[in-house]
């Protein structure tokens, strides 16, 4: 990396965002004191601070982001959409039958493509402050302790961008029976786009909710480019039980950076299960924080990569209470000249005693040109603890290929077989049955893709 | 609980063995790193002309870099200007035998238990004894010589083998390699010198000693093996250091070039001094070490038992350059009161058809931090390579931290690596199983730990394997949290 690079990380990237900010705030007319604007600005000065990390960076030794930078991004403008648009939302809505779902269209909420039926949980526009509650201020105060404790520039670029922050709340002691959709849905309007959802999910005491996050586009109606940028802060509180999955499958050339931060009270459970098939670069920070005991965390993740793709999934999970539990498993298929890279991190702190922790990543090569970097990390400071952590990384076993060839699949057929089989140890863990089935489905026509 | 905590502490507070100071005349020069110096010591030396340059060179790039900040070690800033960068034992006219060496020296090896006196055939090891950076003695050279290996300090190595110094020194640790790799290029003021010529079995295990002993100074020593076609040679290294309140600093290169169907094993007990209980004192350990497998099927092992050193900073890495070759590393690392470790290796499979074996064993206690941190590289044309990597962490005591941080990166579809790590501490039940049978504690925990272990004081000689598993129990016994 020469040296030359860095200032642009440092001034002209950020400044460019900087102006989008500033674009934003002057569309603004009576909201600029509104908290959440407030809120906005100090993630665009933070970030002007931080600035954006090089591979330099040992959190992004093998990724990258010129590309993702080489772009001038603009805020997205209400882009009308047309039937085929629409269709597109419907048919990936029903795909997982009988679920609630919400809209985003470039990380704008979409009442009028939305399904709520529930009485269990409310959703609410933190831009919208026509009036007060103390939900949304309890909200903002986790949302700008985020922002001050936060060093990951995405995050504080998301705030400063998010034109509408949406809160999710599951109520005290209730368990929403119907999964929920979460359909973020991007269109171009003849310039490269950069959108910032930010979703705030609490569950409250003893409430249980299952979310699909599914990220769509349709590439082909459009030269310009996406720039994703996520955040999702989910608080998990005592006894309740959050599980999300994503399924992102956007086009060969778009960008995703998705920030994922969840806390967990006593007695919770936390779900992460990510599917990342598309885009060209993708990059996954996933940070879990425990605040209490007996808890149980999950992150599992899949992914599927061909052509030049590039991904990238960081895990981050701070075991700061004794008696937790958590589960790791990363597997993925690489064909092309795709890179993957896992860089997941467990923290057993001192006072952690108790903790069992496993942590796993296996990859299959399938092409030559493939490549993968893994970098499972321990770090343990409590002595009572039960932590393991694995990594493969190799091609298909040419024993089991023979094996599907002898009772007569042809070579197509056997390698398919074998990549699915390898990938089912993930999926398999997705308890509900319409969304294992949804994941299944998608990533088997992703696998073929690269096999083409 | 109590019992066991009860011996742990005792024998943690069990003195550092080889702590004392020997009262040789030393030749100093003053403190301070400049180019002068450098030049000081070559002429010291009495240095050809290219190896000054070579230095120089070293010198200048060392001045350009930037200390390495990336590990996991809390580090009390080092004054570069506050070290002495050459001390020899004072010179004396040039000894005919043994006997007519500096009394004190002899009894500082003998104390150090190592067999300088050649009437020791039985022990059937030759030594190169370095104190504070120059090379005392070196023995059994004759009965070496008469097969062609050439076994002695890298300054008579300068001064006799010119030109096969000339080749490989820097061939496999470039002077720009890393900070302490060119401050070593630039001061170091002697080490080993090991050549190993075709087709020759080396009979015996090759040995350096490496003690500081001046106040102040830096041991800076370069070890270089030069193994070439189908050779063999095992090769031991053993470190100690007087107590000091002050951090001294240790910044060695060793340089292994292995060619075709060349085997060398090189193994390491490091018993530098590790400070007193409370942290303070003991030697800084910054240590670079790699080998280059040259050849078709040429091997190259390393096996070290880490138990010294304030603060580790060392990994041993092996290059596989030629078709076949492999690459080994057994490592068992042990850490206790304020030590610091961050050790592993790194293996680059450039060649195909290459293999390479990493366990690792960490055991920490005290309030000691020990991490591994390892590389595996699979590059682009190195087919059907394979890797196996173990690093199993031991936890004894709930203030000491055991970290594991790998690094794997692979470009090649055919390549097959494995890579896991567990950490935990001993068992309940299989200290309840152990004194059931009736054992006591201490006797369970150097069983269990023993076990753990035991992959390791396998691969290394036998001599060395009694030393470790001493040092071992010195270091730990007695411990279930």
């Amino acid at each position: 990396m020469n040296s030359s690079v860095i200032p642009k990380y440092q001034t002209e990237v950020p400044g460019h965002f900087r102006s989008l900010f500033e674009s934003l705030e002057s569309r603004l007319n009576g909201e600029k004191d509104l908290v959440f604007h407030q809120l906005r600005k100090k993630g665009s000065n933070r970030l002007l601070q931080i600035g954006f990390p090089t591979t330099r960076n040992e959190d992004y030794k093998y990724t990258a982001l010129n590309r993702v930078f080489n772009e001038n991004y603009y805020l997205p403008e209400q882009v009308s959409l047309d039937e085929q648009d629409e269709k597109a939302i419907r048919e990936t809505a029903k795909k997982c039958p009988e679920t609630d779902y919400i809209c985003f269209v470039n990380g704008r909420y979409t009442p009028s493509l939305s399904s709520i039926s529930s009485k269990d949980y409310t959703v609410l526009s933190l831009a919208d402050q026509s009036e007060e509650s103390e939900l949304k201020k309890e909200a903002f105060q986790h949302i700008e302790k985020n922002l001050d404790e936060s060093d990951n520039p995405f995050v504080q670029l998301n705030t400063a961008l998010c034109e509408d922050p949406l809160m999710i709340h599951i109520k005290e002691g209730k368990k929403v029976e119907k999964p929920i959709q979460l359909i973020h849905y991007y269109k171009t309007g003849g310039e490269s786009v950069i959108a910032c959802p930010q979703i705030f999910v609490v569950a409250e005491e003893n409430s249980e909710v299952n979310f699909l996050e599914t990220h769509l586009t349709r590439p082909e109606t459009r030269s310009e480019k996406i720039f994703a940028n996520l955040f999702n802060r989910i608080v998990v509180e005592s006894g309740a039980s959050v599980v999300h999955h994503k399924i992102q499958d956007l086009g060969t050339e778009d960008f995703i950076i998705h920030n994922m931060v969840a806390s967990q009270e006593k007695d919770s459970h936390f779900y992460a299960f990510t599917a990342d098939l598309g885009s060209r670069i993708t990059r996954n920070n996933l940070e879990v924080h425990l605040k209490n005991s007996f808890t149980q965390t999950d992150m599992f993740g899949l992914f599927v990569g061909g052509a030049r793709q590039h991904i990238d999934n960081q895990t981050y999970l701070d075991h700061a209470i004794p008696n937790c539990e958590s589960r790791e498993w990363y597997k993925g298929v690489l064909g092309g000249r795709s890179r993957g890279v896992f860089n997941g991190k467990v923290l057993v702190r001192q006072d952690a005693q108790k903790t069992n922790a496993f942590q796993q990543n296996n990859t299959l090569l399938v092409s030559d040109h493939a490549r993968m970097d893994s970098k499972p990390q321990l770090e343990i400071y409590a002595d009572d603890v039960k932590c393991s952590h694995g990594a493969t990384i190799g091609q298909m076993d040419s024993e089991i290929l023979f094996y599907l060839k002898s009772r007569g699949l042809n070579e197509q057929q056997a390698g398919e077989l074998v990549k699915i089989a390898f990938l089912a140890e993930v999926f398999e863990s997705v308890d509900n049955e319409h969304i294992r089935k949804v994941i299944a489905d998608v990533v088997v026509d992703n696998l073929r893709e690269i096999y083409e | 609980m109590s019992d066991s905590m009860q011996t742990l502490e005792k024998h943690t507070k069990s003195e550092y063995k080889y702590g004392w100071t020997s009262d040789i005349e030393m030749d100093t020069i003053p403190k301070g790193l400049s180019e002068d110096v450098v030049r000081m010591i070559s002429a010291k030396k009495n240095e050809p002309q290219w190896l000054l340059d070579w230095r120089l060179e070293a010198f200048r790039i060392w001045s350009e870099m930037k200390e390495p900040d990336w590990a996991k070690l809390n580090i009390n800033p080092i004054d570069y200007q506050d070290i002495i960068y050459f001390a020899a034992p004072k010179k004396q006219p040039k000894l005919n035998s043994l006997d007519e060496a500096d009394p004190e020296l002899l009894r500082t090896f003998e104390r150090l238990g190592i067999p300088l006196n050649e009437q020791k055939v039985l022990a059937g090891v030759a030594v190169d004894a370095v104190i504070d950076s120059v090379s005392v003695t070196t023995t059994f050279k004759e009965k070496l010589s008469e097969l062609g290996i050439i076994f002695c300090s890298f300054s008579e190595a300068v001064q006799e083998h010119p030109e096969l110094v000339k080749e490989y020194i820097g061939s496999v640790v470039p002077r720009n390699d890393n900070y302490f790799a060119a401050l070593n290029s630039a001061v170091f003021s002697d080490g080993s010198f090991c050549y190993i010529p075709k087709g020759v079995h080396c009979p015996m295990e090759l040995s350096t000693y490496f003690r500081i002993n001046a106040a102040n100074t830096g041991q800076f020593e370069r070890t270089l093996i030069v193994a070439e076609d189908d050779s063999y040679v095992s090769y031991l290294e053993g470190c100690t250091a007087p107590m000091r309140d002050e951090n001294q600093l240790h910044a060695a290169v060793v340089e292994i070039f292995a060619k075709d169907r060349a085997f060398v094993k090189y193994s390491t007990v490091q018993n530098w001094y590790p400070g007193d209980k409370d942290g303070k004192g003991g030697v800084y350990n910054f240590v670079t070490k790699r080998g280059l497998c040259d050849g078709y099927r040429s091997r190259i092992s390393w096996t070290q038992v880490e138990t010294g050193s304030a603060i580790t900073w060392k990994y041993p890495s092996c290059v596989l350059k030629g078709n076949e070759s492999i690459g080994e590393f057994y490592s068992i690392a042990v850490t206790n009161n304020h030590q610091q470790a961050d050790t592993g290796t790194k293996m680059t499979h450039l060649g195909k058809n290459t293999k390479s074996t990493i366990i690792s064993k960490g055991i920490s206690a005290g309030r000691s931090q020990n991490s591994y941190r390892g590389l595996v590289k699979i590059a682009k044309k190195a087919e059907n390579a394979r890797n196996f990597s173990e690093c199993d962490s031991l936890l004894m005591g709930d203030r000491c931290g055991a970290h594991t941080f790998p690094y794997i990166e692979i470009e090649n579809q055919s390549g097959k690596v494995e890579h896991e790590a567990t950490t935990s501490k001993i068992g309940a039940d299989q200290m309840f199983y152990c004194t059931q049978r009736g054992l006591s504690d201490e006797d369970a925990i150097n069983l269990i730990v023993n076990g753990y272990c035991k992959e390791v004081f396998n691969e290394l000689p036998m001599e060395f394997a009694v030393e470790a598993q001493k040092l071992l129990e010195i270091s730990l016994e007695g411990s279930v949290g």
